[in-house]
């Protein structure tokens, strides 16, 4: 009993943070219409 | 504090100036997405790796993939070293017939390996068999490091890349950070320790006839394996119960410095790697200040407070150090060590998220546990676990620009990239939520007769006892204070709980910064830009940090070690 408890448990937690991020997606925004994966290089030349 | 203890302290700084740039410059061409060393010997194992998992080594995911691809790994993982611990008694490789581990301490066990914390409720000696130790935990110690490294990679992703809709590839960031840091520097830890004494083999445990007549059980298995990546992985989660006090773990005071030398190598090197893949030697430099001042103050303060003595003891018991006398408080501690190379080690260990101990941290005296209790309550970030400090550093860093910003109204800017709200919603749920854990189930639990049970002391030092518990289990430390009986189904569970919360919803967080910033453009340096690769950024860093600590946690440390040292000194 104790082990179903405790593997249901480790299951729904992973299950929520899965959720968690998708929340966290809406506070960011999902817009990324203008962008392009890895994007546009490297740092800028100057960040001073 | 004696000359021989400064000189282990100044030797350990240059061993780690010595290391730093030649880590964090190979760490940061690992990660830099061109060739780096080594490839003719890394990229066909990890070509194989890949064809076997099915990985594409030149896919990209965005942020929330990423975040599943790490979820769904940790998921696996920790259900997968739950079931081994549960069967253990019908696996191979158990000499000592451990047997199945109780169902609370197994999930107990599963989510501290997993989450790089370490916390153990175990004896090492007895309850877990050499199979559980090498293909449970050890592996667990290389995996859960190199996620913590991932996502802090993903961060720098973030800061460095412009209109950006992927952050990396979870898979290739977690096989490269092992197969070319982890495995090659334990492989070479692990033979250094083994050459100073440290064991390994896979015999069963020996009983010997001791000269008093009695018998005594000496502990065997893979030992310096182990050893090496629970340091270098800032795991601390030893074979041992004693730890790093077990002189088969730590046998001599040279293998003691060179321990400590690993918990924090990967730490200070990760910020050099900032700077080298940003571009910026300055902006690395100025994190890696702040880590250093915030480690440096802590280890010098704990050193002095245990050298100094033990106040508890009565007038006139000589304590000072000599030729024939260690010296110091030397309760709790081993004496082939000393007092004050004891507390470096705790300072260190507790500053980098490592379990570690080679002394009883539970007999430091009132102040010096302070200063282990507080060095994780910085959120481990002096220098921090590796990855987890970087990362943590970084979203502090953060939260300066965004404060200087509304005190002399500065643009808040990172990098160039523009802190805006939603970075600062983010930001205040990962300042908030370890601190909610801590503080909530520590008074949950300190309000119940159970919880009062597990304490073994009353007054001040108990309530340090319950609040190290749940720090160092929120914070993903997993040293223990001792005097706290946590093998309960209660302390199991709840202290279970703290750690996944307090591992992984700051990882998501930092993962959806990265996300957010990735996508921004970066925006050229104007007179209102705040300089943050300079020694006033680094100051105000470790300001801003010693403040949050401050506001968040001094009443609690008011009435646990200031408190007792108070009481002591009555």
């Amino acid at each position: 009993m104790q082990d179903v408890l405790f593997v249901a448990g480790m299951v729904a937690f992973f299950v929520l943070m899965a959720v968690f991020a998708v929340g966290c997606e809406r506070i960011i925004g999902a817009r990324d219409d203008d962008c392009t994966p890895g994007g546009l290089g490297d740092a800028p030349e100057d960040l001073t | 504090m004696g000359l021989n203890d400064a000189a282990q302290l100044v030797i350990l700084i240059v061993a780690l100036a010595v290391a730093i740039p030649l880590l964090g410059g190979y760490m940061a061409r690992v990660f830099g997405g061109g060739s780096a060393p080594l490839d003719r010997v890394f990229a066909p194992l990890e070509h194989l790796i890949y064809r076997i998992c099915g990985i594409d080594p030149k896919g990209e995911q965005r942020w929330r993939t990423y975040a599943l691809s790490l979820l769904a790994f940790s998921g696996v993982s920790v259900l997968v070293l739950y079931a081994i611990q549960r069967i253990q008694q019908h696996l191979p490789l158990d000499p000592s017939h451990a047997g199945a581990v109780p169902a609370p301490l197994a999930f107990n066990t599963a989510v501290s390996f997993l989450t790089n914390t370490n916390w153990q409720n175990y004896s090492g000696e007895t309850a877990m068999s050499v199979l559980t130790q090498m293909i449970g935990l050890t592996v667990q110690n290389f995996v859960s490091a190199a996620v913590g490294i991932a996502v802090a990679v993903v961060l720098m992703r973030g800061l460095i890349r412009r209109r950006s809709s992927t952050v990396g590839s979870f898979w290739v960031d977690l096989v490269r950070t092992v197969t070319r840091i982890l495995l090659p520097i334990s492989i070479v830890a692990a033979l250094i320790l083994v050459s100073m004494g440290v064991i390994q083999d896979l015999t069963a445990p020996v009983t010997v006839h001791t000269l008093a007549g009695a018998h005594q059980t000496l502990t065997t298995g893979a030992l310096g394996s182990q050893e090496a990546i629970k340091d270098l992985g800032t795991n601390g989660g030893g074979p041992t119960n004693a730890n790093s006090a077990n002189p088969f773990e730590n046998p001599t005071g040279f293998t003691n410095l060179f321990e400590i030398w690993l918990l924090l190598v990967i730490p200070f090197s990760l910020p050099w790697t900032f700077g080298r893949l940003c571009k910026d030697r300055r902006q690395g430099l100025a994190v890696l200040g702040a880590m250093a001042v915030l480690w440096i103050v802590g280890s010098v303060a704990l050193m002095g407070f245990e050298a100094g003595g033990n106040a508890s003891l009565p007038h006139g018991v000589n304590q000072t150090t000599a030729s024939t006398l260690v010296g110091g408080n030397m309760e709790g501690k081993e004496i082939r060590f000393g007092a004050a190379p004891s507390a470096l080690f705790g300072a260190s260990a507790t500053g980098t998220s490592t379990g570690a101990v080679d002394a009883s941290h539970d007999s430091f005296t009132p102040l010096g546990g302070g200063v282990a209790l507080t060095n994780m309550m910085f959120g481990e970030v002096s220098p921090g676990g590796v990855g987890s400090g970087l990362y943590g550093m970084l979203v502090l860093a953060m939260l300066s620009v965004f404060l200087a910003g509304l005190m002399v109204g500065r643009t808040p800017e990172y990098l160039g990239k523009k802190i805006q709200a939603a970075e600062m919603k983010l930001v205040a749920i990962y300042i908030l939520i370890v601190p909610a854990v801590v503080l909530g189930f520590s008074a949950g639990s300190i309000a119940t007769a159970r919880g009062k049970a597990a304490l073994l002391n009353p007054g001040p030092h108990g309530l340090s006892e319950m609040v190290y518990a749940f720090t160092s289990a929120s914070n993903n430390n997993g040293s223990a204070f001792a005097g706290f009986s946590g093998n309960t189904t209660w302390f199991n569970t709840t202290l279970g709980i703290s750690m996944l919360v307090g591992r992984f919803v700051p990882m998501i967080l930092v993962l959806a910064i990265a996300g957010s910033l990735g996508r921004k453009q970066a925006t050229p340096p104007s007179a209102g830009t705040l300089p943050t690769g300079t020694g006033l950024f680094a100051t105000l860093l470790v300001g801003v940090t010693v403040i949050i600590v401050g506001l968040t946690y001094f009443p609690v440390l008011a009435l646990g070690p200031l408190a007792e040292h108070f009481i002591f000194h009555s």
